[in-house]
């Protein structure tokens, strides 16, 4: 065996044992999508588990959102890898969790707005999916790279509650039945390659169809750039963000929407915020500058005719003051949210309706209506979609 | 863009020249508008807030770059109401000019009186040479030892911080050190001088930058210690009035300043050689360039990081004894550590 493929095994055993991942007789779900960082997991858990006798039992758990030859090729390599690896392969379809499969919700709202539906379905499924199976432990295959991206992130976004669950190796919370966690998360991509390909592993190389949202694009070129100045900058973000993480003050920490709600994987179709690039980037810049101006705005705030919801939000939370004022302008307040459980489903959520229930309430409402092809004017009706529920989501987080 | 028929927002009187923010401003309402963000984080140092006689000594580090020109200009101005409407001031400034290269002291000189001859109510330090900081810090050789750099017998500090400069074997390191004995420098020359603070001229681009290299070099943890206004670990108060203001809104006020003041514009000198690849930049000017390109879209996102960052809570030095090198709090667990994980791995590039 190679000494890359050792090492790479004696730190996963360090990380697994230093950070008392598992306990014996745990029945552990392996998040798979086919593609190699999960599939390394798979393979790297079976050959611990053995060496070292950790006496858990291990499945494969993956997801099938319904998009119509996207997840095929995938689903047949988690197939082959469960006879590879001798482990039962539990498939979760969305039809099943949601009552909707992606396609159907493509066919629904059209091609814009679906991104939205499969990145707050997506957060909840693997959850979701052990809930049924009766386990309460996923495992999931993100590595250093992907953590470090995470981090950046969050830093352009402003979300540190989330940069705070990226970078800590075992998320739950109190009221949350599903503990995650992630072994490889002190693992440079590059040595998951490696050891793939040394050990000739089955996987699929998962082009996501989706291009990343830009916030995530524009960390990823980062990472990359970073990682060509000092390719040990990846394990420092990784480090930083676990600092950063224990200064996240207390009243931010709880404010995190739904527990389930975790950083998106970024395997398999990771992040998706429509392809329209810039999306979420934009959004946020508009509103920074819409907050940052009424801050200074001294008479009446006329919104206008076509005010999109997000602006309005917004106004409303920022006090108009003039730049002559003694006194500040109103700050918006923390508000400190307390983890329930969703009316409809049970599911754990900040909110009495989690964002899934919301966003299906939505759906089945306007159910029964024909089939619909994208034409240039459903893309226009869809952007508008998108603005509500880019508002909701603004308002439950 | 404002049309000429568009009113300033604020004063309603004069046409708009400027679109500040989403904002028509007039010239002087923009000039206005530059001054109150900058004061309003000076509001610590105001007559009211000033605890019984207790003139504060503020010193100044002036590079003579457009921040710290529109600075200075801003503060000056503050100072001269002040001693029209009170016949005081609530705080004193000393300047004080670090010479960009090694042996450009006199054409540093020549410049600070320049500078005095348009800001003339100001103390003004010699200028000072990076390797000063030998001379006014007596911390400093100990802790690069740490990073095993030892001065030779009979070597100048001037020869030594060539040395030092030249074991760093990355751009990143190099540009790590500069910034630490640099601070180094700033703030042994604020205590001997009898400094309460200490004002840095980083705009809101600026810190946006270093708070995100600090994140991309391990030293994550002490981000929000590097950005917070008040108190810092090293004895002083810092602090950024700048904070709220883009590089961008800088240049442009310094461009409607009076001739004299941008006649002292410092031509702006590259600490490194321009890079001719992605591998010899530092991890520093990777990320200042990334804000600046990124800016131009998204100004207000790129804004945003600083003021996210500033909600994490500053760590007290109370936590324990700090990084020797450093001075940030040491989080990597071990007790027996000196250095922060920051510089243990700045320590991995530097070889003699
Ligand atoms: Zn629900
Ligand atoms: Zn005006
Ligand atoms: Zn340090």
């Amino acid at each position: 065996m190679p000494p890359v493929l050792s090492i790479f095994e004696r730190e996963t055993h360090e990380t697994i044992v230093g950070s008392k991942l598992f306990q014996r007789g745990e029945r552990i779900a392996i998040g798979a999508s086919g593609g190699k960082d999960s599939t390394v997991l798979a393979s790297i858990l079976k050959t611990l588990n053995e060496r070292h006798d950790y006496g858990l039992d291990l499945c494969l758990l993956s997801i099938d959102e319904g998009i119509k030859g996207y997840r095929d090729d995938s689903l047949e390599t988690v197939k082959r890898n469960a006879v590879q690896y001798d482990m039962p392969l539990e498939i979760v379809g969305y039809d099943e969790l949601y009552g909707w499969t992606m396609d159907q919700v493509v066919a629904q709202i059209g091609k814009k707005g679906n991104c939205t539906y499969c990145g707050v379905f997506r957060r909840q499924a693997l959850d979701r999916g052990a809930a049924k199976l009766g386990i309460k432990h996923v495992v999931t295959g993100h590595n250093a790279d992907d953590i470090a991206e995470t981090v950046m992130m969050n830093l352009l976004r402003g979300d540190l509650p989330r940069l705070a669950r990226a970078t800590s190796i075992v998320t739950s919370s109190a009221a949350s039945d599903i503990k995650r966690s992630k072994p490889l998360k002190y693992a440079y991509e590059k040595e998951i390659v490696l050891y793939a390909y040394h050990k000739k592993l089955d996987y699929f190389s998962t082009e996501c169809i989706y291009s990343p949202e830009a916030f995530r694009g524009s960390a990823r070129a980062l990472i990359k750039d970073l990682e060509k100045i000092r390719p040990s900058s990846i394990l420092d973000i990784v480090k930083s963000g676990e600092d950063m993480a224990a200064l996240v003050p207390p009243e931010l920490s709880t404010a995190v929407a739904c527990s389930g709600d975790n950083e998106e994987a970024a395997t398999g179709c990771g992040s998706t915020n429509g392809r329209s690039s810039g999306g979420e980037m934009a959004v946020l810049e508009k509103r920074l500058a819409v907050e940052e101006a009424a801050q200074y705005r001294e008479t009446e705030i006329v919104l206008p005719a076509n005010g999109n919801s997000l602006v309005q939000e917004t106004l409303q939370v920022k006090g108009g003051s003039s730049i002559h004022d003694k006194k500040k302008p109103a700050r918006k307040k923390v508000v400190k949210q307390v983890m329930g459980r969703c009316d409809k489903c049970g599911y754990l959520s900040s909110q009495s309706i989690c964002k899934a229930c919301m966003l299906l309430d939505g759906l089945n409402k306007a159910r029964p209506t024909t089939e619909i092809t994208v034409s240039a004017e459903e893309e226009e009706g869809s952007t508008t979609l998108m603005r509500h529920v880019a508002a909701l989501e603004i308002s439950a987080s | 863009m404002p049309t000429s028929t568009t009113l300033c927002v604020d004063c309603h009187s004069n046409p708009s020249s400027l679109e500040i923010r989403k904002r028509c401003l007039c010239h002087g309402c923009f000039r206005k508008y530059v001054a109150s963000k900058i004061l309003k984080r000076m509001e610590t140092y105001r007559f009211k807030n000033q605890v019984g006689n207790a003139k504060k000594r503020l010193l100044l580090p002036v590079s003579g770059g457009v921040s710290s020109l529109v600075l200075l200009e801003v503060l000056d101005a503050q100072i001269k109401k002040q001693l029209d409407q009170q016949g005081r001031t609530a705080y004193d400034l000393v300047l004080v000019h670090v010479a960009s290269q090694e042996s450009d002291r006199d054409e540093g000189e020549k410049w600070c009186s320049s500078l005095r001859s348009c800001f003339e109510l100001h103390t003004y330090l010699p200028v000072v040479r990076l390797s000063d900081v030998f001379e006014v810090d007596g911390q400093v050789e100990a802790a690069l030892q740490l990073l095993g750099l030892t001065r030779q017998e009979s070597e100048t500090d001037g020869h030594f911080l060539v040395r030092v400069f030249t074991s760093a074997r990355s751009a990143t390191a190099r540009s790590d050190l500069r910034e630490l004995l640099l601070k180094r420098l700033i703030v042994a020359t604020a205590k001997a001088q009898n400094c309460d603070g200490v004002i840095w001229g980083h705009s809101d681009s600026s810190l946006a930058a270093k708070a995100l290299s600090e994140v991309a070099k391990g030293r994550g943890g002490s981000v929000p210690n590097e950005l917070a206004d008040g108190p810092s670990p090293w004895g002083l108060n810092f602090n950024y009035p700048l904070r709220d203001l883009f590089k961008t809104e800088l240049q442009l006020y310094l461009g409607t300043s009076a001739e004299s003041v941008r006649g002292c514009l410092l031509e702006h000198k590259e600490n490194e050689d321009t890079p001719v690849s992605l591998r010899s930049t530092s991890i520093d000017t990777l990320l200042s360039t990334y804000i600046t390109s990124q800016g131009q879209k998204y100004p207000s996102v790129m804004a945003n990081v600083v003021r996210t960052a500033s909600k994490l809570q500053a760590q007290g030095t109370a936590v324990g004894p700090g990084c020797r090198l450093c001075v940030m709090p040491i989080t990597t667990g071990s007790e027996t550590h000196e250095l922060c994980y920051g510089c243990e791995r700045m320590k991995q590039d530097i070889r003699e």
